[in-house]
């Protein structure tokens, strides 16, 4: 039975790497199945596609980092589930595999490693922090991005009958409207983000102008669209990612 | 149970409608909730709007607009026609369906969205821009106002919302006048714009068109974005005030020189100064990033965010300048930690050199597995070469 959560998962690295999903077909079927995940990998392609041809230098943690996005969205989408008796079961298999694995490997490695001259250092390793802004954006831009990825999380889980959310969403939203236009200049090097800050503007005038009579399904809809568009993603796709690495620290005596 | 329940219920409905001869409120679950074409129209159209088809979006605008005139969404349906339309260059029939719109929907949330289109498709200056501009405008945002100011009369007057939100969606409106007044007299609009900025310091009208200043080519432009990039208490019309010095068009080694002159008095803008920097596009810029990057009295946080700016800057000899940095740091292993990043960044084969030669010859073990570590991440031949070489000599 296709599962989207499970599926999206494991198509996602595929996507990254630029792969023809539909050229395969135990992906191809399944993507012929349900639509929402052929609408998801086609977006995200889109967006893969869109990045990759702006010489936008994104570094190896840039990708990492969007594919844990990629990942957390699969995550925000697929919300509460009910897990069938079955499947709870099902879950535990391969984290007793894992289990498994860890003691088996530990053991092999105490037979393997030689007990002299190779030791592991307790001392803490420096560690050094790395910012990669994977996209040249300027700071207030980033800014937006990051407030509006957080409006869009607050509007997902809007409920009509939350009034007080409801007017402080608007209210975010007639304020973020005001700089909208000046952003979309400041990131015009940067296509993918002007296309996103475009889609996400009409998501707020359409929330702006939401009629609290109509707002039950005016919410839906526009909890769909920001779905659908993976607006969520996109707004956190070009902010800065910070690595922090810590050398492994061996002393070889 | 249920079954029971849904029988009795239709055995007792006929009863009370013949005993009362009323209308009867029939319970709403025993009806199918009834299907509205008119949002499940406008939505396909917002689908294929997100998607770039355009044409089919209209056809969907359109349909709900012409089909349901009196659905509460009707009005929203024809602001997105109004806006796929002008994606699609049919410029006249946007502007006419703008003229129309008051009229149509006198009562709509959407009239202000609508004005503002058609500052922007006209590109004209309202003849009352000037006095809404010059008006006080209003202080700080507070947290959620409940008085509401009276209505002055239309066109382009501060109206309170009637649906009680504290956004106030005439400032979109006066932003838009103020880009048309930058487009049509710059100077003036700069008047403007430091009268308001008197009255409120952060005013959002002027903040939200740093762009036009900075793109006016008016002798008050750099002048207008340093006062504020120096001055102003928010941060966030600081920051924006310096990447806009950036995109100046006025002299570029002005702007250089009024970016130093900030990066000295201003510490908490680092990143905002460096990025601009990094954006003017010239030599005397990135050597400007240089000296921040060079200069050990600077905090090294921003020292770190300047040498990663020299990286992306495509200048021709960023590398040799990110080399030099290296050589003259080592007395710091974090910053030179921090150039083998910038270098490993720009991708270039001959970064992958001097990566492998720090990777070989640095000093510090930590720095040396650093230099390994980025040539394991820059994803080009050179920098595999360079690791298999490196391995070889061991």
């Amino acid at each position: 039975m296709h599962q989207c959560e499970e599926f999206r998962e494991r198509i996602t690295e595929h996507i990254i790497d630029r792969e023809d999903l539909a050229a395969t077909p135990e992906f191809h079927h399944e993507l012929l199945l349900c639509s929402a995940c052929s609408e998801f990998y086609a977006e995200s392609r889109e967006m893969i596609d869109a990045l990759s041809t702006v010489d936008l230098s994104i570094s190896e943690r840039q990708w990492d980092g969007i594919e844990h996005r990629l990942r957390m969205r699969i995550v925000n989408e697929a919300g509460p589930r009910r897990h069938h008796k079955a499947t709870r079961t099902l879950r535990w298999i391969p984290i007793f595999a894992a289990a498994a694995m860890l003691v088996l490997t530990i053991g092999l490695y105490r037979l393997a490693t030689p007990l002299v001259n190779t030791q592991r250092v307790a001392v803490p390793a420096p560690q050094t922090v790395y910012v990669d802004h994977g996209v040249p954006l300027d700071p207030v831009t980033v800014d937006f991005l990051e407030e509006s990825e957080l409006l869009l999380r607050n509007v997902m889980k809007i409920r009509p009958t939350d009034v007080d959310d409801l007017a402080d969403a608007k209210q975010v939203a007639g304020g973020q409207l005001v700089d909208i236009a000046q952003r979309k200049e400041a990131a015009a090097d940067v296509p993918p983000v002007v296309d996103a800050i475009e889609t996400y503007e009409t998501i707020l005038r359409d929330l702006r102008n939401l009629d609290e009579r109509s707002a039950a399904e005016d919410i839906a809809d526009i909890q769909s669209r920001i779905r659908k568009n993976g607006l969520i993603a996109n707004m956190k796709a070009f902010q800065p990612s910070v690595t922090t690495v810590t050398p492994v620290s061996f002393d070889f005596r | 149970m249920k079954t029971i329940r849904i029988l009795l219920a239709t055995l007792a409905l006929p009863c009370v409608v013949s005993a009362q001869n009323v209308t009867v409120h029939v319970p709403r679950h025993f009806l199918t909730p009834p299907s509205d074409e008119a949002r499940e129209t406008f939505n396909a159209g917002q689908r294929l709007y997100d998607e770039d088809n355009f044409t089919e979006a209209e056809r969907k605008f359109r349909e709900v607009v012409q089909r349901f005139p009196r659905h509460p969404m009707a009005d929203r349906a024809d602001y997105y026609l109004i806006r796929t339309l002008t994606q699609l260059g049919k410029r006249s029939e946007a502007l006419s369906r703008v003229n129309a719109f008051a009229r149509t929907y006198p009562r709509s949330r959407w009239v202000t969205d609508v004005e503002e289109m058609k500052i922007r498709l006209t590109n004209q200056v309202p003849p009352a821009a000037e006095r809404v501009l010059l008006q006080v405008p209003p202080p700080p945002p507070a947290p959620r106002p409940i008085a509401a100011t009276p209505a002055p009369p239309r066109p382009f007057v501060i109206r309170q919302r009637r649906n009680g939100g504290a956004v106030d969606p005439e400032i979109t409106l006066q932003q838009e006048m103020m880009r048309a007044m930058f487009r049509s007299d710059a100077d003036r609009a700069i008047v403007i714009a430091t009268e308001r900025l008197k009255s409120n310091i952060a005013d959002p009208v002027v903040m939200s068109t740093l762009n036009m200043v900075a793109t006016s080519a008016s002798a008050q432009a750099l002048p207008m974005l340093l006062e504020i990039a120096k001055n102003s208490p928010n941060a966030k019309a600081r920051k924006d005030a310096i990447f806009w010095m950036s995109q100046s068009r006025l002299d570029k080694d002005a702007v250089v020189d009024s970016l130093l002159s900030l990066s000295l008095s201003n510490g908490d803008d680092s990143d905002s100064i460096n990025f601009a920097l990094s954006q003017v596009r010239t030599e005397k810029a990135v050597g400007a990033l240089a000296t921040i990057a060079r200069d050990k009295n600077k905090p090294e946080p921003m020292r770190e965010n300047a040498l990663f700016w020299i990286g992306q800057s495509g200048m021709p000899n960023r590398l040799a300048m990110l080399e030099d940095i290296y050589k003259n740091s080592m007395d710091s292993s974090q910053i030179r930690n921090q150039v083998l990043f910038a270098l490993s960044r720009t991708r270039e084969p001959q970064a992958a050199t001097i990566l492998g030669t720090v990777a070989s010859s640095d000093p510090d073990i930590d720095v040396r597995r650093q230099a390994a570590f980025w040539l394991g991440h820059m994803r080009i031949p050179e920098a595999t070469q360079t690791l298999e070489n490196l391995l070889r000599k061991k």
